[in-house]
């Protein structure tokens, strides 16, 4: 099987300042972690918060770099995050990444076109109507029109909003998405839009996903996939179906019974005064 | 006034007959809610469930009396037969501190960050000229029963210093000193991992069980809802649009509001291209002369958008829809390719 994205023994750990009662130390955050992503595929990375999830993100992002192992993009090692003009440029091309809350991270004073339309101009030698007319075909292929399109951020609903982020994530083309609890803040709804607009883009594109998320609803209906995080370690991996039909590890299992559904019923588990 | 509102036997504690609501924006009145009624027995869960600008935490506002300055309410808010909206400050204050306990989403911006877990548990009965002694005693019991082992060494830590888990159920904890007839939770969990959640609202259920307490839960999961709740009243623009027993409410649900918030749920057991309600949820001012949710409903016709249905009983529930009979057991969503793409969210007016 081909493989567009690698991780290999990942570790990353962080250095913890000393605090009131508690000496100066290390905190593991991604401990081995290691997975394949095929060109095309969609690939879930599923924990709470802790598990280390986000750090593995941002480390194929370039946003943190691996104390230890190898990230690979087409059998490639990744440069380090502190690379040149030029590589960062490549990588963007190759790996954009939309957040959870795109309200963050969308330019409050500009237009959604012009945040697209920058872009472009970054990094492509285009003329004016060239630029336009991707723009233009960005914001349909979304869901979005013409009179959203020259709105600000301010004056869009979440999902609109999210919508926006896409289209300026798919942008360049890349040929990886990191989506970064990109449905988790929006209403029952609307996340159902978004869910099946993902679906539709990456059978219209081609473009992989690598989806972090703590909902197993959603993870299920986006991957092909998954990989449970606990304690920054993977505790289990396979086709997604198969890790959620029938989970091996004790803690996928506890995760998926704590999933609100017809006639659950919350249970106590053990009492713990242990975590702080 | 419908009959539902008035059954046969005792009062209910909660009863809240066609509440309406105004707050000024920008000094103009704004419509916050429109008609929202529900009744909850002593004892009783009632889940209120609903979008971002249903209404639902204001409902519990106008519960509590807070509510900002200028607000207008119309209809209807009764704790044990007496007008909440009708109490003076004296009463009032008796109400919030002895009768009703609220738990939030938030429990960081509930406490006090500079003062000890110990001294927030008892600076309620320490008012109450409980002795300093007797309220420790008190308060380490109950963080022992809401599942804190350490209880003694957790009453002198401070609020950082604990997950959000753990505040939580200090919280609930907090909640069930002053012994309350009636609690509110506004979507305690729903800043808390999934297991975390489990265990507050195992806890949670459990203190509510055992004291006999009335609760309003508010939430935005459905599921959730039905688990700990006895009925669940779905709430979308400031309105009431189906009351219904919580135990059946999948099979059951007649509003297509309800069907359709049902089907859009992402399920862990199966996989299908989601049913999306087209569109995204408006608020209360928005809303049209009809049925609120008619410009999003597949199912309206022209009556729909002039005309405002009431809640009225079909089957055993009460939904606020014009076809409700004509449609019982016929909503089907089905799935459709572009269909979802061609009427999406419309813009939100600033």
């Amino acid at each position: 099987m081909s493989e567009l994205l690698g991780l290999e023994n990942l570790r990353k750990v962080f250095p913890v300042r000393a605090a009131a009662g508690e000496p100066a130390g290390e905190l593991v955050a991604v401990d081995d972690v290691s997975f394949t992503l095929p060109p095309g595929g969609s690939l879930a990375v599923v924990g709470e918060s802790g598990s280390g999830k986000t750090t593995v993100a941002r480390m194929v992002a370039g946003l943190e770099t691996p104390t230890s192992g190898r990230i690979t993009l087409d059998g490639e090692p990744r440069e380090a995050a502190r690379a040149g003009r030029g590589a960062r440029k490549a990588r963007a091309r190759q790996i954009q990444m939309v957040f959870q809350d795109p309200y963050t991270s969308l330019d409050a004073k500009q237009t959604i076109e012009a945040a697209i339309e920058e872009l472009l101009r970054a990094h492509f030698d285009w003329d004016a109507d060239r630029r336009r007319e991707r723009v233009a075909q960005l914001l349909a292929q979304v869901g979005l029109d013409k009179r959203q399109g020259g709105a600000r951020p301010r004056a869009l609903s979440g999902g609109q909003r999210q919508r926006a982020a896409i289209a300026r994530a798919l942008a360049l083309e890349p040929r990886l998405l990191i989506l970064d609890e990109a449905v988790a803040a929006l209403d029952v709804s609307v996340q159902a839009q978004i869910i099946n607009l993902l679906a539709d883009l990456r059978a219209e594109t081609g473009v992989a996903y690598l989806f972090i998320s703590h909902d197993l609803g959603v993870v299920r209906q986006i991957s092909d996939d998954c990989v449970v995080m606990h304690r920054g370690r993977v505790v289990e991996a396979g086709r997604t179906t198969t890790v959620l039909d029938d989970p091996q590890d004790p803690y996928t299992r506890r995760l998926l019974s704590a999933v609100p559904r017809p006639g659950w019923v919350p249970r106590r588990r053990a009492t713990s005064g242990a975590s702080a | 006034m419908n009959s539902w509102l008035n059954p046969p036997g005792a009062d209910p504690l909660v009863r809240v007959s066609h509440l309406r609501l105004d707050i000024p924006v920008r000094g103009e009145p704004r419509r916050v809610l429109h008609d929202v009624s529900f009744e909850v027995g002593a004892g009783e869960a009632l889940g209120l469930v609903g979008e971002s600008g249903s209404g639902k935490s204001m409902t519990t506002r106008v519960l509590m009396r807070l509510l900002p300055h200028g607000a207008a309410t119309d209809g209807d808010v009764l704790f044990d037969g007496t007008s909440v909206t009708g109490m003076d400050r004296r009463a009032l204050r008796r109400y919030r501190s002895s009768e009703v306990a609220m738990i939030y989403q938030d429990p960081r911006a509930a406490i006090n960050p500079v003062s000890t877990v110990g001294a927030f548990l008892t600076e309620a009965l320490r008012e109450a000229k409980v002795s300093r002694k007797e309220a420790e005693e008190r308060a380490v019991a109950l963080l022992r029963e809401v599942g804190i082992t350490d209880a003694p060494r957790r009453m002198r830590q401070y609020p950082h210093q604990l997950s959000g888990g753990l505040l939580q159920r200090v919280m609930i904890a907090s909640a069930m000193l002053t012994k309350p007839r009636l609690l509110i939770a506004d979507e305690p969990t729903t800043a808390l991992d999934v297991t975390t959640q489990e265990e507050v609202m195992a806890i949670l259920d459990e203190q509510r069980r055992e004291r006999g307490l009335a609760l309003v839960f508010i939430t935005h999961d459905l599921d959730l809802a039905a688990a700990v709740t006895d009925r669940i009243a779905v709430m979308y623009a400031g309105t009431v649009l189906e009351t219904a027993a919580s135990a059946n409410l999948h099979e059951t649900a007649l509003h297509p509001y309800t069907v359709g918030l049902l089907a859009s749920r992402p399920s862990t057991v199966d996989v299908k291209r989601l049913w999306a309600i087209p569109g995204r949820p408006v608020s209360a001012f928005e809303a049209g002369p009809g049925c609120v949710f008619a410009d999003r409903c597949p199912f309206a016709q022209d009556r729909c958008g002039t005309e405002r249905p009431a809640l009225r009983t079909v089957d055993d529930h009460q939904v606020a829809c014009h076809r409700a009979e004509e449609l019982r057991g016929r909503i089907t969503y089905e799935t459709g390719g572009d269909a979802d793409r061609a009427h999406d969210e419309q813009t939100e007016p600033v």
